[in-house]
């Protein structure tokens, strides 16, 4: 006797449909799974069989063959136990079974016949979605499911649950789609546990946030140890722009697949991910044996922090060009290739020198030499550097300025203005393809970033008189447009300009 | 002198083991260094018993024809050229110092025998303080017409030769490596512009590696080529304490910056002051001092226009550095416009910015 179930499968952050197909035939006892399984599939027969018998139901000793198709991809994971039970009660006819149902299987299952979640539903569900309306999932996977409309989603705790269910011709808890967020709409977020009202003092790095956040610019975080670049960069995502709906859909898609997602349903906070400096290359871009995200595709429209950035191993840092260039990254595995989104703002920190206390006036004095402070800031190479727009000197802190009751504005007062400037920019580049100032390619600057005869002087004269490395030319173009747009200055005048040469530290004369 | 004489001076002087001063026995008993050359070793041994045997064999070993062809391409080079001291040329304040050196390597062109010179030496790591100060005399000593002398170091050196460079005056760096030889590498930008510019001296064969040893030798060059020497920053065990010994030796005046007591910088230079070096507190206190000396005319300084912001900014700002964000508390302005107003100020010169974020008035344009 044969049964076709449906189940679904993972590549990368996309679902794929998996048709399990169960044949049931007279000899020797057997149990065999074909179409390439890996390890956690293999043993799901172990698991299918201890669950049927647990669950009061009858595994046959009979020869069973599971085919998983399309027999040409690798099946990973344990999502198909549900689907394979359930093809081995329809062809032993303990269940009734009827062709026309068109159910989507998906479960892990326990050895007591109960159902675990499964890692990728959110993905899986939405790729499915547009030819598939009917999903049986674990009760677990519900937070995750219930953000998937227009279909009929199933949730059961147990196998013995679904086949009651099915025995008696009706089914059980249906899932309704959770309706608090329209497409498009920006989401009503949960509020975060940092604010920039928090940081007392450090005036000049809150605007120059401000500026970086208005126009996705990438920052670099310059200053002395405890000196607060930590503090200010875990605040940055307070002040970008809510995610809408398909962004926080893309980015929930990507925990679901890592298998980082938790409680959370749907991730409605941009990502601030900080990665120890030792981190590898995969883990930083993504990979392994069946190719997972890596840090920065975590950091998906949101924030990626790069402490003590002279310390990561430099070819760790020169994988990071190519994803800050496009936003995504393909990782080639003998498994597959696999495209993940990695498209973040670039926020590094650093000391100014070896020692930390270069520009710092302390007590204590630096004492390194130009030689060795060239050396430090040459880790980063220049492609990297090259991608930053905006430097931040931050300096330290002072007992005053730390006990004082003053506290620094609110980050929702910030961005309020910072929302206002994305809109002026969406507007501005509808008919381009992209969304904001620090994605202007050199063509697109000639077109957008206008200056007045007043900021064009005082360009030409600003290279001519404080040593400006050629590099920084187009880096001041953007985040001048972006100080206009704060603005709501069509051109960019004298002073955006003025404030935008202030935000190059790094191509000063002085460091080298 | 010529060149075929020239030959052996740059031999004698070459050879290990063979310094300024038994540079000078030598000279002092054979006349000349050819004859040094010509010399047997008996004769060597009869002529300078006192010398010792370890200098005689290095004399008898480098006595190759491959080294006269060398020091004979040295003197074919354009770049370079070569002085002895029994030659006009040499610098006649150098001349009367305890072991003068016989050869002196140089790049760039010697100044005018009759200006003054004045040494500018100091801390390597040196405040920020030490340097605008550095900076600053030398310049005015450049203004004034006295060739600044110093050791092309890091800190107050660097600055010394910095700011007569800017004020167009004549400076000369002494080096503790060959003349050829960049060192510190930092210090390349002022290496280029003093040998187009100025001049740079060495006592040391071509291709000598910058030795630890060298150097406090090399002092008593810049002590022995200036009228008198000026310590900005010298921390308790200066390398610029040295040279002061030097000058102190040679019959130099000494001058001293005094600092802030609490400055680990400004030790040595405050206990000059307190053992009777005359205190500096501006250019016209090293100037009184030069012998021969006439004060040229001061030009007059320039008033600047700025408007109603601009001058709020400025007025903030004083020659201690400043953060931007102190600024601010100051102005009461807001960070973008203050930034903006201060790219104003810097590109106009009259504001500079340091590592930090600092902002200081600068010091050449009032």
């Amino acid at each position: 006797m044969l049964a076709k179930v449906k189940s679904a499968g993972l590549f990368g952050i996309n679902g794929y449909l998996i048709d399990v197909e169960v044949d049931i035939s007279n000899g020797l006892p057997a149990f065999d799974i074909v179409g390439l399984p890996d390890a956690a599939v293999k043993e799901s027969k172990e698991r299918v069989r201890a669950a049927i018998k647990n669950s009061n139901l009858e595994f046959p000793i009979k020869r069973i063959t599971v085919n998983l198709a399309p027999a040409d991809t690798k099946k990973v994971g344990p999502s198909y136990d549900l689907a394979i039970a359930m093809g081995i009660l329809f062809a032993t006819q303990q269940v009734p079974f009827d062709p026309n149902w068109d159910i989507v299987f998906l479960g892990e299952l326990s050895l007591d016949g109960s159902l675990r979640p499964v890692t990728g539903i959110l993905p899986m569900l939405i790729d499915l979605s547009g030819t598939h309306k009917k999903f049986i999932v674990a009760e677990g996977n519900s937070n995750e499911a219930k953000h998937v409309k227009g279909v009929d989603i199933y949730t059961a705790n147990s196998l013995a649950e679904i086949v009651k269910g099915m025995q008696d011709g009706y089914l059980f808890n249906r899932l309704t789609y959770s309706s608090d967020f329209n497409s498009n709409s920006h989401l009503n977020r949960r509020s975060y546990n940092v604010d920039f009202a928090d940081i007392r003092g450090q005036e000049q790095a809150k605007r120059a946030m401000e500026v970086a956040a208005s126009g996705g610019h990438n920052i670099a975080l310059i200053g002395v140890p405890g000196s607060g670049k930590t503090m200010l960069a875990k605040r940055l995502p307070t002040i970008l722009p809510d995610l809408t709906y398909e962004e926080a859909l893309e980015v929930t898609k990507l925990y679901s697949a890592a298998g980082l997602l938790g409680d959370e349903g749907l991730i409605d906070r941009r990502p601030f991910r900080s990665p120890h400096h030792t981190a590898s290359k995969v883990a930083l871009i993504g990979g392994g044996r069946i190719p997972l995200p890596g840090e920065i595709s975590l950091a998906h429209h949101g924030v990626l922090f790069l402490d003590e950035l002279p310390e990561f191993n430099k070819d760790v840092l020169e994988v990071l060009r190519q994803p800050l260039e496009d936003g995504y990254i393909t990782i080639s595995r003998a498994y597959g290739t696999i495209t993940y989104p990695a498209s973040f703002m670039f926020v590094s920190a650093f000391n100014p020198c070896p020692c930390g206390y270069f520009g710092a006036q302390l007590e204590r004095e630096c004492k390194c030499t130009p030689m060795q402070i060239a050396r430090y800031l040459g880790r980063i190479s220049g492609p990297l550097t090259d991608r930053i727009d905006i430097h931040i000197e931050v300096p330290p802190i002072s007992y005053e300025k730390l006990t004082s009751d003053k506290y620094g504005e609110s980050s929702a007062s910030i961005k309020a203005r910072v929302d206002r400037a994305r809109e002026i920019q969406i507007d501005r580049y509808r008919d381009e393809g992209i969304f904001y100032n620090a994605q202007l390619n050199p063509l697109l600057i000639d077109k957008y970033c206008k200056l007045d005869r007043g900021a064009k002087v005082m360009l030409k004269e600003a290279f001519k008189a404080l040593n400006l490395s050629a590099r920084a030319h187009s880096r001041i173009l953007k985040v001048g447009r972006t100080i206009a747009d704060l603005e709501g200055s069509e051109f960019i005048k004298e002073e955006h300009i003025g404030e935008a040469i202030q935000y190059r530290s790094l191509d000063r004369q002085y460091w080298l | 002198m010529d060149n075929y004489n020239k030959v052996f001076w740059i031999w004698l002087s070459s050879i290990p083991n063979i310094g300024s001063r038994r540079f000078g026995y030598l000279l002092r008993s054979f006349e000349d260094p050819e004859n040094v050359w010509k010399a047997s070793e008996k004769e060597l041994i009869q002529h300078i018993p006192n010398i010792g045997r370890v200098p005689i064999n290095s004399i008898i070993q480098h006595r190759k024809e491959k080294k006269l062809k060398e020091a004979e391409k040295i003197l074919h080079r354009d770049d370079i050229s070569v002085i002895t001291i029994i030659e006009d040329k040499y610098p006649p304040l150098l001349k009367n110092i305890y072991a003068p050196p016989p050869v002196l390597y140089i790049k760039g062109k010697l100044p005018d025998k009759e200006l003054s010179t004045v040494a500018i030496v100091g801390s390597r790591q040196a405040t920020y303080y030490g340097k605008q100060v550095a900076e600053r005399l030398a310049y005015e000593l450049g203004q004034a017409g006295v060739v600044v002398v110093s050791g092309l170091a890091r800190g107050i050196d660097a600055m010394a030769h910095k700011g007569a460079l800017k004020a167009e005056g004549h400076t000369i760096g002494v080096l503790g490596c060959g003349v050829d030889i960049v060192y510190p590498q930092d210090n390349i930008k002022y290496y280029k512009e003093i040998t187009e510019k100025g001049t740079l001296i060495s006592e040391y064969p071509l291709g000598t590696t910058p030795a630890a040893g060298n150097f406090p030798a090399r002092n008593r060059i810049i002590s022995g080529l200036s009228h008198g020497v000026v310590v900005v920053e010298a921390r308790q065990r200066s390398g610029a304490l040295i040279t002061v010994d030097f000058a102190l030796e040679q019959g130099r005046d000494v001058f001293a910056v005094p600092g802030n007591i609490n400055q680990p910088c400004s030790y040595g230079t405050n206990n000059l002051i307190k053992e009777g070096a005359k205190l500096v507190m501006s250019v016209d206190d090293i100037l009184e001092e030069l012998p021969n000396y006439v004060m040229p005319r001061r030009s007059e300084t320039q008033s600047i226009q700025l408007d109603f912001l601009e001058a709020q900014v400025y007025n903030a700002l004083d020659s201690e550095p400043k953060h931007i964000d102190e600024i601010g508390s100051i102005t009461h302005m807001d960070m973008g416009q203050l930034n903006s107003i201060l790219t104003k100020l810097e590109i106009r010169g009259i504001v500079k910015r340091l590592p930090g974020k600092l902002f200081v008035r600068s010091q050449f344009k009032l």
